[in-house]
């Protein structure tokens, strides 16, 4: 079986906060020297997710991404993780894509690789937060899509079942392949990369398929791109306030420290 | 001439080890190293979760199924290891050194009989023997007295050599399968006129046994307890000629030009417990407050802090050059390789006093893990041969040519 996996380069979300800054622009964030970016962690959870099929079911695994050169970093680790294959497609002048270009983009190169059984996507990415991307892809690929997906079972006569995380335990579905399906931490444990995988990749040069190369359509691109803009970027003020509970006894002050919760209407 | 700035492979290896070392090493380090038993302090659950990635292969030259790496790339990596714990470190620095003497000093059979059932071994590890009860750092003497140095005995007997003698205080002593140990095989002679080295296998999958080979005591050190250090016991050891590597006599003198990057590693070791307590330190001294702001804001604190890095980036440049020129012969200077180790273990245990008293009280708590960085930090002090003993003999060769700067 064939998995072409999404996967998202950026900055490190577990770096501490003063390691972020606001550009001059005031309209982008980067980091302070020395913070390496890493793969999106929700991706890493694809690429496992991808990996482990390929191991139960045979087949490849093709990572892709969509960004500038530094981007095929996320494309390394995969490769180091074991994947078979990667692509880029070159981002180079899109800097922060809305999710609709980012989806676009994806979906004419997994048209161009052709030959899938399924999309993994991360349910999110760790800087934007928005967890569009898989679903729009899925869209602009017009395939079924789960989201927030934590189980998948490939079925005997074709198709796929799938658990998908809910408020409060999960719901089953099945779909027929192709699908997209973005997944979430609950769904696995990556792996860390190896010396193989390492020393191959070092060896591979990583093609780069530029918007020609997947007849992107340049108006439609423009059209997308101009469904969203940024307005402000701030980084949210944080600050902490110690109280002390009054009470003669832990229990006395375990209850007024309920009570003041509810004052303050946090459940 | 050198560039240290680590190539994209060097950089994905060591992020891949960094990794491990926070998966594998740091959560689990602690509580073997608390063992009062060394030998329950073995992580054998790290050194096969080690192996399965390959690290053990890497040293392992291409065409016999290795990684093929440069001593600078496995110094970075003995380095990152360190940062977790001292003893899982140490373990591949001989792994590495043994396998990388043994392909410089072996022939093509011996490394197909040993090293490819030794890449397959799932925990098997190296150690090189030269430390005896009465001789430690001799070798790196010019002793020229005979009654000087190891007194383990080697005597051809046909086509074998039998061993007699006891070594102690052997890194992975108790963990290796694949071991390197040095003889007299002149006691009449000088060391450097009359030693000889041996391959000898124990528990090497296919390969057979010796009789008269035993481990004995494993030994409960303040500090590196990971790393299975223990006496080896010959009692008419029956090894192969075969098993020579080397020349006859001559082993001792070889072995120092053969294994250059022995004193690299073992500073590349020490290094990583300086970084880790560095690290915390680091840590710490942003978040705990005192007179309303972090310490590390107090002048005291930051001048220190900021002496502390700048130490160790020196002894970091200093492992770096010393694993560079261990494969570059044509710069190689004895007196560079040798004064690695003592510079950075010297640096090394004052950056760990000096991280725990930035904790305050709770460097002195156990659980804080301060104290660990300390006991593993005086290991190196004479670990791979005591500092003063390493400095006179840098000191004796100072004189006999002139210094590059």
């Amino acid at each position: 079986m064939n998995i072409i996996v999404c996967v998202k380069l950026i900055p490190d979300p577990e770096a501490p906060v003063h390691h972020y800054r606001i550009d001059d622009t005031g309209m982008k964030m980067e980091t302070v020297q020395g913070v390496a970016p890493v793969v999106n962690p929700f991706c890493e959870n694809a690429i496992e997710a991808g990996l482990q099929l390929k191991e139960a079911h045979g087949g490849k695994v093709t990572v892709l991404t969509v960004g500038p050169s530094s981007s095929q970093e996320a494309l390394k680790r995969a490769l180091r993780m074991g994947a078979d294959d990667a692509v880029q497609v070159d981002g180079e002048d899109l800097s922060d894509p809305a999710p609709q270009v980012t989806a676009y983009l994806l979906a004419r190169a997994i048209e161009k690789i052709g030959d899938f059984d399924l999309v993994i996507c991360g349910r999110q990415a760790g800087d934007w937060d928005q967890g569009q991307v898989g679903c729009l892809t899925a869209e602009c690929l017009n395939i079924p899509c789960v989201s927030l997906v934590k189980q998948i079972e490939m079925l005997d006569g074709g198709g796929t079942r799938v658990q998908r995380l809910a408020e409060e335990g999960y719901e089953v579905m099945e779909l027929p392949t192709p699908a997209l399906l973005t997944v979430t931490n609950e769904i696995n444990q990556p792996r860390l990369t190896t010396v193989a995988g390492v020393l191959k990749t070092s060896k591979i040069k990583i093609p780069v398929w530029s918007k020609e190369d997947i007849g992107v359509d340049p108006d439609l691109l423009k059209s997308l791109g101009a469904l969203m803009r940024m307005e402000s970027l701030s980084i949210p003020e944080v600050s902490v306030e110690c109280q002390i509970m009054a009470g003669d006894t832990p229990e006395e002050q375990g209850a007024n420290r309920v009570k003041a919760l509810r004052e303050q209407k946090i459940n | 001439m050198f560039d240290f700035t680590p190539t994209e492979e060097q950089q994905a290896l060591r992020t891949m080890v960094r990794e491990f070392v926070e998966k594998e090493v740091k959560p689990k380090a602690p509580a073997y190293d608390a063992e009062p038993d060394p030998i329950k302090g073995i992580p054998w659950d790290i050194i096969q979760a080690a192996n399965e990635l390959g690290l053990k292969g890497l040293a392992v030259r291409e065409e016999l199924g290795g990684g093929g790496a440069d001593s600078l790339t496995l110094g970075m990596l003995v380095e990152e290891l360190a940062v977790g714990d001292l003893g899982t470190s140490v373990i591949y620095a001989q792994n590495w050194k043994v396998i990388q003497l043994l392909q410089n000093a072996g022939t093509e059979e011996q490394m197909k009989k040993y090293l490819v059932p030794l890449l397959e071994d799932p925990v098997g590890c190296c150690a090189v023997a030269m430390k005896e009860s009465e001789s430690g750092s001799d070798h790196m003497l010019p002793h020229k007295d005979p009654k000087a140095g190891p007194k383990m005995s080697c005597i051809k007997d046909g086509d074998h050599v039998i061993l007699n003698g006891t070594k102690e205080f052997i890194s992975n002593g108790y963990i290796a399968h694949l071991y390197i140990i040095f003889g007299r095989s002149n006691p009449k002679a000088p060391i450097s006129e009359g030693m000889s080295a041996f391959i000898v296998p124990r528990d090497l999958p296919g390969v057979d046994n010796y009789e008269g080979f035993t481990v004995g005591r494993v030994y409960d050190k303040i500090g590196e307890r990971l790393a299975g250090n223990a006496e080896l016991i010959f009692q008419d050891c029956r090894v192969p000629s075969a098993n020579m590597i080397f020349d006859w006599d001559t082993a001792l003198r070889d072995w120092v030009k053969i294994s250059p990057q022995s004193n690299a590693y073992a500073g590349a070791s020490t290094l990583g417990v300086g970084w880790a307590a560095f690290d915390r330190a680091l840590e710490y001294t942003q978040m705990r407050i005192q007179g309303v702001k972090p310490i590390i804001q107090h002048a005291n604190i930051s001048i220190k802090l900021a002496d502390m890095y700048a130490s160790l980036v020196a002894a970091q440049n200093m492992v770096r050059r010393g694993c560079w020129q261990a494969d570059h012969p044509e710069h190689f200077d004895l007196r560079l390789a040798r004064s690695i180790k003592p510079f950075c273990s010297k640096v090394v245990i004052k950056v760990a006093l000096e991280a725990m008293q930035m904790f305050g009280g709770n460097g002195a708590m156990r659980d804080v893990g301060m104290e660990k960085l300390v006991r593993d930090a005086t290991i190196f002090l004479h670990s791979d041969g005591c500092n003063d003993t390493l400095d006179r003999g840098t000191g004796e060769l100072l004189a006999q040519y002139p210094v590059v700067r």
